[in-house]
């Protein structure tokens, strides 16, 4: 590829108000360049500084010792480093990027009651609360040498929709239709990308109730978009809402994950690792609530079996007597002419499902749904070794680099603006 | 110290004339723009910016370009013009509601750019020698169309960042003559 076609642009800002649409983007290589020429200036005038002290020292006043030692690099958990030193650490001058028709929060107010939407209150105490927590949420320290002021998230958070959004409301919406008024002590393990599953479980969350599993934070840098996942909770703030006062309770869980959980290999020197695993509750913690099946939902058979992370847990539950079931979102017809989607094609083959799942007694008939994958739902776990196993975590998952001199924290290694970024390499006297 | 800096600016005010696909094309350009881009997407999109823009400034009602080689005011001007957008300090915040052009009640829409340049390169060199234009043509059309057609002379490996936005993004947002004369406006001229 040549340079004039190889990607030199980043866009740091992007704003898509009714208002106003614009965008920013920075020339990396430039960027580079600039930033190394200032640090050679910095090297010159810390060697003459240098020099400066040198002879100090000989005079025997000793400020040779207050020199600070070389920085380290420290790994630490990303979200512990987050609540720590803010959402944004080490990139508190980047904008989040958002997809699709993302717009300003219509009530900003909305926010305050976003953890109270969206704790159970059937399965609350199998919620993980940790996203909704950060939009509010302030660092309790700075890093040494940060010098941009802190904005809580809850300012650049946005209100989320795309198309996949919609069809997984949809879809959503058409399994809470089959399961309304039957009792098959069912519950959903919702497992695609974050946005989509929120707005899966907000269309289902009239007979399901959501309870999330997302124990990450959103960051510019992180390479699970969890922010995506926020915007489109925002988005569907209402739904939560509505779904809250009509279900009855109890209600069967909506387990909702984030399919980007485990994301590729991290370069934590250029992103930052808000990657987490997941876990799915106990056959005892099940039962308990009166749920012996679970339907674990993903895009398309091409995803299963179950993300590597809950694999153990599969295979546990089923040993232990839940039966795990598989279903896709592509058993599901597109929108049809009255703006619902159904099971196997149409309203004739929609009550099918029952066939596929026998689960519920007395279902009505339907046309046979024949040209529903099978694989979903003949899918069982099985166990295998994996990379991604909570009791050995691959080496710095889910961990960000701090740098770190003496007792100060300085900063994140990816953090280009840090006075500590390049200070190694054949210029340095340049 | 680092390599020093130009900047050159342009922002033009239009009338929004009704069925007049202007404002969405040029809001389609920034948004289909791809997060990451090369040089030769750049180049297209300025161009293409140019090309509807160039097409339509009969309708430019008022607008303003600035061009510095001093590369503390290039900074400091830079990260102005972003802030018109970060801010979104020229953009409405409610509806204008329907223009009545019969009663000459019209909408407005502004499209800015700014370009943050390595200062001394042969391309920012010849985009200068573009820039050096007698008083009396400051606030032409001709001008912004000759402007705007330089544009295509800078190389895009000595732009630093770029900054584009358009308001309103929506129809219903459009400016309103009220909305133009507020002091935050001050700096766009009248064009002849």
């Amino acid at each position: 590829m040549s340079d004039e076609h190889r990607p030199a642009f980043e866009r740091d800002v992007a704003i898509a108000e009714p208002g106003l649409v614009g965008a920013r983007w920075w020339n990396r290589a430039l960027q580079d360049e600039a930033a190394a020429m200032s640090r050679r200036s910095a090297m010159r005038n810390l060697l003459v500084g240098a020099g400066v002290l040198g002879g100090v020292a000989v005079c025997g006043v000793g400020i040779v010792a207050s020199v600070e030692p070389d920085p380290e690099r420290r790994p630490e958990s990303s979200l512990g480093a987050q609540r720590r030193y803010g959402w944004n650490l080490g990139a508190r001058d980047r904008a989040l990027l958002y997809e699709g028709f993302a717009v300003q929060l219509q009530v900003p107010s909305m926010l305050a009651s976003l953890i109270a939407d969206t704790t159970p209150q059937t399965w609350a105490h199998l919620h993980d609360r940790t996203l909704f927590e950060s939009p509010a949420a302030r660092p309790t320290t700075n890093l040494a040498e940060e010098n941009v002021a802190f904005v809580p998230l809850a300012e650049q958070l946005r209100a989320m929709a795309t198309p996949a959004m919609r069809r997984a409301f949809l879809v959503g919406a058409s399994v809470a239709s089959l399961f309304r008024g039957r009792s098959p002590a069912a519950g959903l393990v919702v497992d695609l990308p974050g946005p989509e599953a929120v707005a899966f479980a907000a269309g289902a969350s009239e007979v399901f109730e959501p309870v999330f599993g997302i124990a990450n934070w959103p960051h510019p840098l992180g390479v699970v978009p969890s922010h995506l996942t926020l915007a489109a909770v925002a988005h569907h703030q209402p739904d939560f809402q509505r779904g809250r006062s009509l279900r009855p309770a109890p209600a069967p869980p909506c387990l909702v994950l984030d399919r980007a959980r485990l994301a590729a290999a991290v370069d934590q020197e250029t992103h930052f690792d808000n990657r987490y695993m997941a876990s799915l509750p106990t056959a005892a913690a099940l039962r308990g609530g009166g749920i012996y099946r679970l339907l674990y939902v993903v895009a398309s058979t091409s995803a299963l079996p179950e993300l590597d992370d809950l694999n153990d847990d599969m295979v546990d539950l089923v040993a232990a007597g839940i039966a795990v079931s598989a279903l896709a979102l592509d058993a599901f017809s597109v929108e049809y002419t009255d703006g619902r989607v159904y099971y196997g094609g149409d309203p004739m083959t929609h009550e099918g499902f029952w066939r596929h799942y026998p689960w519920a007694p007395g279902a009505p008939e339907a046309t046979e749904a024949w040209q529903v994958d099978a694989i979903a739902r003949t899918y069982r776990p099985v166990r295998r070794a994996t990379v991604f196993s909570r009791a050995a975590p691959p080496p710095a998952f889910g961990q960000v680099l701090l740098v770190v001199a003496g007792v100060s924290v300085l900063g994140v290694a990816f953090d280009r603006r840090g006075s500590w970024n390049r200070s190694s390499g054949s210029w340095g006297g340049g | 110290m680092g390599f020093t800096h130009s900047i050159f600016a342009l922002e033009l005010c239009l009338q929004m004339v009704p069925g007049d696909p202007l404002r969405a094309h040029l809001q389609q350009l920034i948004e289909q723009h791809p997060a990451h881009s090369s040089r030769r997407d750049k180049w297209r999109l300025y161009r293409d910016v140019s090309q509807l823009l160039q097409g339509r400034l009969q309708y430019a009602i008022s607008g303003c370009w600035d061009f510095f080689d001093d590369d503390g005011r290039a900074l400091n001007d830079f990260n102005m013009w972003s802030g018109g957008m970060t801010t979104l300090e020229g953009a409405r915040r409610t509806p204008s509601g329907p223009a009545d052009p019969y009663r000459g009640d019209h909408r407005y829409m502004t499209f800015t750019m700014a370009l943050l340049l390595q200062h001394g390169t042969p391309s920012e060199r010849s985009f200068a020698h573009a820039c050096d234009v007698p008083d009396p043509a400051l606030w032409k059309r001709e001008t912004f169309a000759r402007l705007l057609n330089s544009l295509g002379m800078i190389s895009w490996a000595s732009v630093k960042a770029d900054v584009i936005y358009l308001i309103p993004r929506d129809d219903s947002f459009g400016l309103t003559a009220e909305d133009l004369r507020a002091p935050k406006f001050e700096y766009l001229r009248p064009l002849g």
